[in-house]
């Protein structure tokens, strides 16, 4: 599950299972370690729901799990839970294959919250810990800290292209997002992060009445009625100055948000305002814009993208 | 089946390979900020003896042959140390290896007018836009005066006129 949607998992939990039960795990605990350090000593014994949070800082635990799972009178049920990384669900495929019942979580969807509580959905997200903030100010702050802290390639406080940042700092965001796509493939996760950051669920989208098509996103680029959606409801944040930095939006690069400091608003201009849409010859100078707002890598990555789909509508590419 | 482009995985292996080459055409284009469509990766590469060198280790590992011929022929050095123009075919989609482009402007004479870009993983030499319009020009065939225009738009906007 994404690491943000963990809570919900977290809460859930405790409410089958006390925390202080011997039966409770918690592998970022430094109480806990110990206690496993002898897991089959410790796990054998157990009867009932036991419940191993963080389970990822112990890969090890799944071939002695597989042993446990598979005893005859089934003693124990276990509820593992653990950030969805591409080798946690290898190693759970691999050693638990038949035994579990996997169950991804990811943000609240507007068929949990309700269509009453659309608005609240769209301006703070799905993540519990943005949802449910005690105010406006709160689910803000969160979400400016999650925008900030994952860096999903766009996210820069500046708006602009962070070339300062290292190398490793981008694969780990860029391998968080995909942990997170791969997590929760029924939810949306567009290529930009205000997607993310204004909760556009593929529920939410599709509940909402300005959608005009139900269409389940399996990734790839939305259509373009799905963008209007996407950028009305930005336009609508960022006059709100709700979305905390200015993002831009990979695909058709359309939709941005700005940043809600006065001062930056006051002097921010729409990027075509004022300004011709078409040279004298017929060219489309918001073209160029927009692929000048990304960067070289970006634009390298628009074009193959455009020649993937292009292959692939002339069936030229079995994918 | 046909290969899935991917012309930073070329970009890759060529400069894992120390070739030394120029981005030029439409991909060069792309990634100055015009909104084009190409279907093949063109470069301009040094005919230097020890470069055609290392640029054959770089097409082995790319897997690439000819694509003009049917019997899928690999290209050979003294291919490669011609200023004509090499149509391969490699894993990652169209490669083409360009001696000399324009009016007889090959490698070293174009490289003052390259710039390097960095696209996280590889550090690439881009013809520029202002060189890439004057070697269309110069070039004078109909796909190339057809592209004049978004190149130069393209250019304008890079300026900020």
């Amino acid at each position: 599950m994404p690491v943000q949607a963990r809570h919900r998992v977290l809460g859930l939990a405790r409410e089958l299972l006390s925390e202080e039960s011997v039966n409770y795990f918690d592998l970022e605990d430094t109480a806990s370690l110990p206690r496993l350090e002898e897991p089959m000593t410790a796990l054998r014994p157990l009867r009932g729901l036991v419940v191993i949070d963080e389970v990822q800082r112990r890969p090890d635990l799944f071939p002695i799990l597989r042993v446990l799972v598979d005893r005859r009178d089934s003693p124990a049920r276990f509820l593992i839970l653990g950030s969805a990384s591409g080798d946690l669900l290898r190693q759970t495929s691999e050693s638990l294959a038949g035994r579990m019942e996997r169950v991804t979580m990811g943000g609240f969807t507007l068929e949990e919250v309700g269509i009453d509580a659309e608005q609240q959905l769209w301006l703070r997200g799905g993540f519990p810990l943005s949802y449910l903030a005690a105010g406006e100010k709160d689910s803000l702050a969160w979400r400016k800290n999650f925008v900030h802290d994952e860096a999903f390639f766009l996210g820069h406080p500046s708006g602009g292209r962070d070339r300062s940042h290292p190398a490793p700092r981008r694969q780990a965001a860029g391998d968080r997002m995909h942990a997170c796509r791969r997590a929760a493939p029924d939810a949306f996760h567009p290529k930009c992060t205000s997607g993310l950051g204004i909760g556009a669920g593929h529920h939410s989208l599709s509940g909402s009445q300005a959608l005009p098509h139900r269409r389940k996103w399996r990734g790839g680029a939305l259509s373009g009625s799905c963008w209007a959606v996407v950028r009305h409801r930005v336009a609508f944040m960022t006059r709100g100055g709700h979305i905390p930095h200015r993002l831009s939006c990979r695909g058709r690069g359309e939709a941005s948000a700005m940043n809600n400091s006065d001062a930056e608003r006051a002097t921010q201009t729409e990027p075509n305002q004022g300004k011709p849409t078409h040279s004298p010859e017929g060219i489309d100078l918001t073209l160029i814009r927009w692929m000048l707002s990304l960067t070289p890598e970006e634009r390298l990555e628009v074009l193959q993208s455009t020649v993937q789909s292009i292959q692939r509508l002339r069936g030229e590419t079995e994918d | 089946m046909k290969p899935k482009t991917d012309f930073q995985e070329i970009l890759e292996v060529l400069a894992a390979h120390r070739v030394d080459f120029i981005v030029v055409s439409g991909v060069s284009a792309v990634l100055q900020g015009a909104p084009i469509a190409t279907f093949d990766l063109d470069i301009v590469h040094s005919r230097d003896p020890a470069n055609i060198e290392r640029l054959m280790g770089a097409l082995k590992g790319l897997g690439t042959h000819d694509r003009c011929d049917a019997r899928k022929l690999e290209p050979a050095p003294t291919h490669l140390a011609s200023p004509g123009h090499q149509l391969l075919l490699t894993t990652y989609g169209p490669l083409d290896l360009l001696g000399e482009i324009g009016a007889g402007s090959g490698y070293e004479t174009l490289l003052g007018e390259a710039e390097e870009m960095d696209l996280s993983k590889v550090r690439v030499k881009v013809l520029g836009l202002s060189a890439l319009i004057r070697t269309k020009e110069e070039a004078g065939r109909v796909k190339d005066k057809a592209m004049l225009p978004v190149l130069r738009g393209t250019l304008a906007e890079r300026r900020g006129e």
